[in-house]
């Protein structure tokens, strides 16, 4: 068959994804939302807590209302296009107060659950279910990009092989909410990377946040290879084929599945330029073994050309490092061992002097070979392989030490150890000969 | 549910297609003329012969109308020319090749009338139009019935009266969801409610055009009226669920393709073609099958997408 050239429309959608891989139940699943959030729970995927489902009149009259008073949202399970969904942002004992600003009292938020049973809010006005959530907490690193609202990722996949993905960054036009209709931002990303391009808005380009000076490319996604994982791992629990999946960076939690939809809006083609039929072509017929397998797959497949070198492997350290050291209008490079016996870096007291910094008042227990010791902790700043860290470490004697510093493992997250020295390999490259 | 309401619009239409005529049960004297009469009635007898002249006037216009609308049964005088169209292809033996023309012949000759198959034979026609309007070139529409019952209800009565009702019911429908998006009652009654608005409406510009003179109001049939009371009802559920732009496009363009088929019901070529040649409908069979089939982009998304294009390189 023939590679289509063109991006994906809503006949080829509906016909030759959604109606070929989503079973009718699993739709069912997946547009009831309480039900695809028990289905999440009992599969230990994470997502945000269920406080209460409320599927009867007596349900509702019965409950406490004992809701946290930082607040929570309250959701019909299948709501159409965000309708009925109150977002609180406070509660004290019978009352409290939604988002927008609008105050509620017990009374009031029984009335809009009745509603929701009556099926004011669902498609087809048929008979609905509410349930009471947690609210997400949105994450520092995106609160810094939008100060209102919940950013989400959607990752469309399709048989366990993440096909394109999206950051949706809620705009005050957009009311908080991350729908692109609404005027929300769509910000294409790299599957390989999770780094952020191309960006959209109404249908037009744009290249900053609205009214923030952040660029809307280059935008690294934390955690990316979990991101992926989650969505692949909940892909094979939805049993859907074809389908999107939001996901939101909670500030405890880390990344929580929000919803998933087994029909995905095609403008995400737009935010990474890019066809997802031509993608889904190129995979369609590939079996993967297990969701490793397939995110390796859409890495090497779908990688984009700007950001090809950027390097997402950890970055390999040797036993001996050189470490530049910022100090107070200087900084000096010395040969660091690194040490993943020892939990704290450890310099000795001459790298204070050249770097004109003091010790902390504080002192640090350490348990080293000698036995349990108290040391001065000091304050260090230092680039290890490209990195800049700044940390706590300690000072002590090392001058009969043959390094000067020793990096401890509190200082090398991100990065993998090569257990042989660059004179060691050369000894036994010697050795063979 | 929205299946339920195209069902009972369809046999609405086959009601109406199959009902007396109501103008055949309306009185002589019309409303409108004996308001005029009751303010003139102690004056001269010459007005009042005046008045009589007045509503033979009127009669005859309505049968004029009444001729014209194919939605009725067609008189003697048009049978013949029904038959003098059928001589341009005369069929005598019955053979593969001609069965179905032969069936139509045959049925007008045993009694039924021409109108009635010209509107059965070109429905999916009209039904075709519909799947390509929305899968090929992309634009949204109300189900697929409620587009074809606009176009036989706007046949029925007439271009002036059918955009007449229509403005009165977009007019009702608008104001039906401001009212009633804030009312927090259970759906149903809600709906009742959204059809009392459209009925009013309706009853306001039946009054308001016949009082007027703009529209002879006598030959309007309940039907057609009853299936644009139930259009106006569809349009407000539409503007209850989904945003007010949707809603503009969707009724912008059953409308739109409501009137393109009143165009090709009552255009004398298309008609006095399918009677003719009702071999035409196999056409249906393979243009449906390629709609069907057609997994490109539509012609919107044509548009859509050519963003992709541009920013790519």
């Amino acid at each position: 068959m023939p590679l289509s050239k063109g991006p994906l429309g809503m006949n080829a959608r509906n016909f030759l994804y959604i109606r070929k891989y989503n079973s009718t139940l699993a739709k069912r699943i997946a547009d009831d939302k309480l039900r695809t959030k028990r289905l999440l729970i009992s599969h230990k995927i994470p997502t945000t807590r269920l406080i209460k489902a409320f599927n009867t009149r007596e349900s509702v009259r019965e409950f406490d209302w004992d809701l946290p008073q930082s607040g929570f949202v309250v959701k019909p399970a299948r709501g159409y296009g965000g309708e009925g969904i109150l977002v609180f942002t406070g509660w004290k004992k019978d009352r409290g107060r939604t988002i927008s600003g609008k105050r509620y009292n017990r009374k009031q938020l029984e009335s809009h659950i009745f509603d929701v049973f009556e099926g004011v809010y669902s498609l087809q006005d048929l008979p609905d279910k509410a349930y009471i959530e947690e609210k997400v907490t949105s994450h520092k690193f995106f609160k810094k990009l939008v100060p209102v609202g919940l950013a989400d990722i959607r990752i469309v996949l399709l048989k366990g092989i993440p096909i394109m993905a999206m950051l949706r960054l809620p705009t005050s036009e957009s009311k908080g909410t991350a729908n692109l209709h609404l005027g929300a931002i769509g910000v294409g990303i790299d599957i390989r990377t999770g780094i952020t391009q191309h960006a959209i808005r109404h249908g037009t380009e744009i290249k900053k946040i609205p009214g923030t000076n952040y660029k809307t490319r280059g935008i690294k996604i934390p955690n990316w290879d979990n991101l992926l994982t989650l969505a692949a791992k909940t892909q094979e629990v939805s049993t859907l084929g074809y389908m999107g999946i939001d996901i939101v960076f909670d500030a405890k939690k880390g990344p929580v599945v929000l919803e998933i939809n087994s029909r995905p809006g095609l403008e995400i083609q737009k935010a990474n330029l890019d066809s997802l039929r031509m993608r889904m072509e190129k995979v369609e017929d590939i079996k993967v073994a297990n969701v490793e397998r397939g995110i390796e797959l859409a890495k090497s497949l779908f990688a984009s050309e700007v950001v090809q070198n950027v390097n997402v492997a950890p970055t390999m350290l040797s036993v001996l490092e050189p470490t530049t050291f910022h100090g107070r209008d200087t900084e000096k490079t010395y040969e660091a061992k690194i040490d993943s016996g020892a939990f704290r870096t450890a310099v000795d007291w001459q790298v204070l002097k050249d770097l004109n910094i003091e010790p902390l008042s504080e002192k640090i227990w350490i348990d080293s070979t000698n036995g349990r010791q108290q040391r001065p902790a000091v304050k260090l700043d230092f680039t290890l392989a490209g990195k800049r860290i700044k940390t706590t470490g300690t000072v002590t004697d090392r001058k009969h030490m043959n390094y000067p510093i020793i990096i401890g493992r509190k200082d090398m997250t991100g990065f993998v150890i090569n257990p042989t020295s660059a004179e060691e390999i050369q000894d036994e490259v010697e050795e063979d000969n | 549910m929205s299946k339920a309401i195209g069902v009972s619009i369809f046999a609405l239409i086959l009601m109406a297609l199959s009902a007396t005529p109501v103008y055949s049960q309306i009185p002589t004297r019309s409303p409108s003329a004996s308001a005029v009469g009751i303010s003139v009635e102690s004056d001269s007898i010459a007005e009042e012969t005046s008045q009589e002249s007045t509503q033979s006037g009127e009669k005859e216009e309505i049968k004029k109308l009444k001729k014209e609308d194919i939605t009725q049964p067609e008189e003697e005088e048009k049978k013949s020319e029904i038959l003098d169209l059928f001589a341009n292809r005369p069929i005598s033996n019955l053979s593969p090749l001609n069965f179905i023309a032969f069936t139509v012949q045959y049925a007008v000759g045993v009694g039924v009338p021409a109108n009635t198959i010209v509107l059965i034979l070109l429905l999916p026609f009209l039904a075709t139009i519909v799947a390509f309007t929305r899968h090929v070139v992309g634009l949204p529409s109300l189900d697929i019935l409620v587009p074809i019952a606009l176009s036989i209800t706007i046949v029925s009565t007439g271009i002036i009266a059918g955009s007449i009702l229509l403005i009165a019911i977009l007019l009702a429908s608008s104001i039906g969801r401001f009212v009633l998006r804030k009312v927090r009652i259970m759906q149903l009654p809600k709906k009742a409610l959204s059809i009392l608005i459209v009925a009013v409406f309706v009853f306001l510009a039946l009054v308001v055009s016949a009082a007027n003179g703009i529209l002879i109001v006598k030959q309007l049939s309940i039907f057609p009226i009853l299936i644009l009371i139930l259009l106006g009802e569809k349009i407000i559920s539409l503007q209850l669920t989904r945003s007010f732009s949707e809603t503009l496009t969707i009724t912008a363009v059953t409308i739109s393709i409501g009137i393109f088929g009143f165009w090709i019901l009552s255009t004398k070529m298309f008609t006095q073609a399918i009677l003719l040649y009702p071999e035409i409908t196999l056409l249906l069979l393979p243009v449906n099958y390629a709609i069907g089939r057609y997994f490109g982009l539509r012609l919107t998304e044509i548009y859509r997408f050519s963003y992709i294009k541009k920013h790519a390189s």
